[in-house]
């Protein structure tokens, strides 16, 4: 997937709670200039007012905003964390985090497309959330 | 059957999850043989009622979607089995 890079997925312990999840699975993002810092607290905001939206399967979240609220270019971060996040709300947990910088409508919806087929092979997800390194991870998006 | 010729799917932000459950939406309407339909996807902040005749969104979006009209929420945004089954519901099939 042409959205995604190598450098831009990682293996995590855990979070403290959802919205430091948020942060640590955006950074990459941040650090690539793909995102401004506002668009971290944009998510948080956007899932504080609207529920856990984010969350779109069983232990996966898809971390999001609008473009205008501060994707800059298309690109997606892949975080998988060790310790399952809670969103404190029923079912709302989720321990990979795909984040997405949406810059316009368009760029990114191929890349949405492979990702839904990925999650909708069970096994291949079951497989994605026992990955042992970050190069295992990234070959089950590539 | 019912009479819907428009679903729009909505999530908090009109781009990530509401696109990928317009994909699947489509999906299950083929896998059921229902044609003439259109699927679209929006944001939240854009739903009015009387934009289409049943709407798609997650669980927790589903109050809001019922006050714009007739509605499903999902649990797990990417499942076709859910879909299939909620779309079938909603279409009384």
């Amino acid at each position: 997937m042409n959205l995604i890079k190598e450098s831009n997925v990682q293996i995590l312990e855990g979070a403290s709670d959802w919205k430091e999840a948020v942060c640590q699975s955006v950074a990459p993002l941040e650090r690539d200039g793909a995102v401004t810092e506002s668009y971290k607290e944009a998510i948080i905001e956007n899932v504080e007012q609207l529920g856990p939206y984010i969350c779109i399967a069983p232990h996966v979240a898809l971390p999001h905003a609008r473009p205008e609220q501060g994707a800059v270019k298309s690109q997606i971060a892949v975080t998988l964390f060790r310790r399952e996040v809670d969103f404190n709300r029923e079912d709302a947990k989720a321990s990979l985090f795909i984040s997405l910088a949406a810059a316009d409508s368009e760029s990114h919806l191929d890349a949405l497309m492979q990702i839904t087929d990925i999650l909708q092979d069970e096994e291949r997800t079951a497989k994605i959330l026992q990955a042992r390194n970050v190069l295992e991870l990234y070959q089950y998006f590539k | 059957m019912e009479n819907i010729k428009k679903i729009m799917c909505f999530c908090g932000s009109g781009l990530g999850s509401s696109f990928m459950m317009e994909m699947n939406c489509k999906k299950a309407l083929k896998s059921l043989g229902i044609e003439g339909v259109s699927v679209e996807h929006t944001t939240l902040a854009d739903i009015m009622p009387g934009m289409a005749d049943l709407f798609v969104c997650g669980e927790d979006l589903l109050p809001q979607a019922q006050k714009a009209g007739k509605a499903i929420g999902l649990k797990n945004l990417v499942s076709l089995p859910e879909m299939t089954d909620k779309l079938k519901g909603a279409f009384g099939i």
